[in-house]
């Protein structure tokens, strides 16, 4: 489903010597697979993971998803396979502070072209699966962390993406909260979703199907836990 | 995204009501300014018109400082000169002719002034000859109206006092031409001709210089400096009205590119999460294009309201008129207002269309 090809990103920065972030990452991720890249800190693992998303163009390499190159495809292009295609989920929520959960939700499908009565509904029923429907109309300053990161969650997937991306989902959340975003995560991915997430926590990947670890750029290793996984190694 | 334009309008109302004030300040100005000018050059259109539609026309051995102290003298024009010009070529711009013979003519040993007028005069009862007075004249001598009065030889009935009479002629006598030529003892002669018609479009100067052809020895004086003077000062008020209109439109692009420029900045984080889930660049640009087009159009149509008042204020100061701008201002008003927000907009909102959503998303 998604394949990155000996992918290479350097940052140029005035004045500093170049950053090798990511050096020759070649990857593939099987359709309905739960992937977890850890590594330290500074090891690259949220670059890969804007690459995969297709929000960074690699300096070398070729990110596939599906039949379609990536980075072959023009800006706006783009912009809609991550609109229709790819879900994001950030550490920090990234919610728009001054809409209601369920129009934080609703946005995405308003890009995407739905109506709004669509959009609103199909809001609802998502922040209802999360365990929300008592907070729809509540801003995101009135909502706890956790469910903060349930309404992320559920924009991600308002329009029914084929791949979920999620950068350390579970940082800025404590234990119960934190189990409480993976379970969703696994429910997801046990409904067929491809998940790939970013995470510096050896529990979080625990859970997923294989881990990839990423050093200076590098993958240094994988395991494998899942039969998903197993299966599309194979 | 109206959505968004909404609920950002509404949370930073105080930014926006201020910057559509400061923009409602500068469009009543431009607008009323419009508004008076426009007006203004309506006026001295129209006055030029006025001026520049009489001609009056002397024989060349009378100097016109002198016509206008009434010293007439003994020089007079043809006497066939209406015909002359009505057969003349340039018989199509005159509206009007007026042969005129002003003289002086002894009345009980003092001098009295009398106009004879071509125009038909009303039928009196006795033989008298109809007449009218200036209101001086009429003051001085007793003269009612059905007064008589006795006139080289000519018995006049005062059919009315002229009230109105130009500068300098309210002691004059007004009767027909051919009593006025019995009473001076000048039979068939004339010593004026007014000259009148639509000569906005036509050069008057050349047209004075025909009349002088087709009546030799004749001098036809214009207003035309003076049309020429009033010319000159509505070039003026447009130039200064186009000045402002400038000062104006500048004012409203720096205003608006500001408070986009500080949306953009302060929304960072956002845009970088509409361009992550995939609102294309073209709309996120689209986004403060249009949020910018609406400050600038709701600043305008404030203005526009805010001109009423100040526009008839200051017309009724400076031309003692009261105007008011039209509807049509406030759809020009409105289009512009928009039309340059949403152009100043343009360079931050494409900032803001190019940004890296991975770089924001970053920022914690």
């Amino acid at each position: 489903m998604l394949r990155l090809e000996a992918i290479s990103k350097i940052y140029h920065r005035p004045g500093s010597p170049p950053v090798k972030a990511l050096e020759d990452v070649t990857l593939t991720i099987a359709q309905g697979e739960f992937v977890a890249i850890g590594g330290p800190s500074g090891s690259g693992k949220s670059t890969l993971l804007f690459t995969l998303g297709g929000l960074m163009h690699p300096t070398s390499g070729d990110v596939r998803l599906g039949d379609t190159l990536v980075y072959d495809l023009y800006p706006a292009q783009r912009s809609e396979l991550r609109l229709k295609q790819i879900g994001f989920v950030f550490q920090s929520f990234n919610l728009i502070p001054y809409l209601t959960a369920i129009e934080n939700v609703a946005l995405p499908a308003r890009l995407a072209g739905k109506r709004s009565e669509a959009a609103t509904e199909a809001a609802r029923d998502l922040l209802d699966q999360v365990g929300l429907a008592t907070r729809l109309l509540h801003r995101p300053a009135e909502l706890s962390v956790g469910e903060r990161q349930r309404v992320a969650i559920a924009r991600a997937l308002v329009n029914a993406p084929k791949l979920l991306l999620a950068d350390e989902p579970t940082g800025n959340l404590d234990g119960g909260n934190a189990d409480e975003v993976m379970s969703i995560l696994e429910g997801l991915n046990a409904a067929g979703l491809t998940v790939v997430v970013v995470t510096h926590d050896p529990a979080v990947a625990e859970r997923a199907g294989r881990a990839v670890r990423l050093v200076s750029g590098r993958v240094l290793g994988e395991s494998l836990r899942h039969p998903v996984a197993q299966a599309a190694r194979a | 995204m109206f959505a968004l334009l909404k609920e950002e309008m509404k949370r930073r109302r105080v930014e926006h009501v201020l910057c559509a004030a400061a923009i409602a300040v500068i469009t009543a100005a431009v607008v009323a300014q419009r508004t008076i000018a426009t007006s203004a050059e309506e006026a001295f259109h129209d006055l030029a018109h006025r001026l520049g539609a009489n001609m009056l026309v002397l024989p060349g051995g009378l100097d016109p400082g002198d016509f206008y102290r009434q010293r007439y003298g003994s020089a007079s024009l043809p006497g066939n000169a209406e015909e002359l010009l009505r057969a003349s070529a340039i018989a199509g711009d005159l509206r009007s002719i007026a042969p005129r013979l002003f003289g002086q003519v002894d009345n009980a040993g003092k001098f009295l002034l009398v106009v004879g007028d071509a125009a038909e005069w009303p039928a009196t009862q006795g033989g008298l000859k109809p007449a009218a007075a200036g209101a001086e004249l009429s003051r001085r001598l007793g003269l009612r109206e059905g007064s008589t009065l006795q006139l080289g030889g000519e018995s006049l009935r005062v059919l009315g006092i002229a009230e109105t009479a130009p500068a300098g002629l309210d002691e004059a006598v007004f009767v027909s031409l051919p009593v006025a030529q019995r009473v001076l003892n000048r039979p068939g002669q004339i010593n004026a001709l007014e000259l009148g018609g639509c000569w906005c479009r036509i050069d008057v100067a050349a047209l004075a210089k025909q009349v002088e052809q087709i009546l030799p020895g004749s001098r036809a004086i214009t207003l035309a400096g003076m049309e020429a003077a009033q010319k000159g000062s509505v070039a003026t008020v447009r130039r200064s009205s186009k000045v402002s209109f400038a000062a104006g439109i500048g004012f409203v692009a720096v205003a608006l590119a500001a408070l986009t420029t500080a949306q953009v900045r302060r929304r960072r984080r956002e845009i970088g999460l509409l361009l992550a889930v995939g609102a294309s660049p073209g709309w996120v640009s689209s986004l403060f294009t249009i949020q910018a087009g609406l400050s600038g159009a709701i600043g305008a149509a404030a203005g526009w309201a805010l001109a009423w008042p100040l526009t008839r204020i200051l017309s009724r100061h400076f031309l003692a008129l009261t105007l008011s701008p039209s509807l049509g201002l406030l759809v020009v008003s409105v289009a512009a207002g928009a039309g340059i927000a949403a152009l100043a907009a343009q360079i931050p909102a494409r900032l803001a269309a190019s940004r890296d959503p991975t770089v924001v998303l970053h920022e914690t």
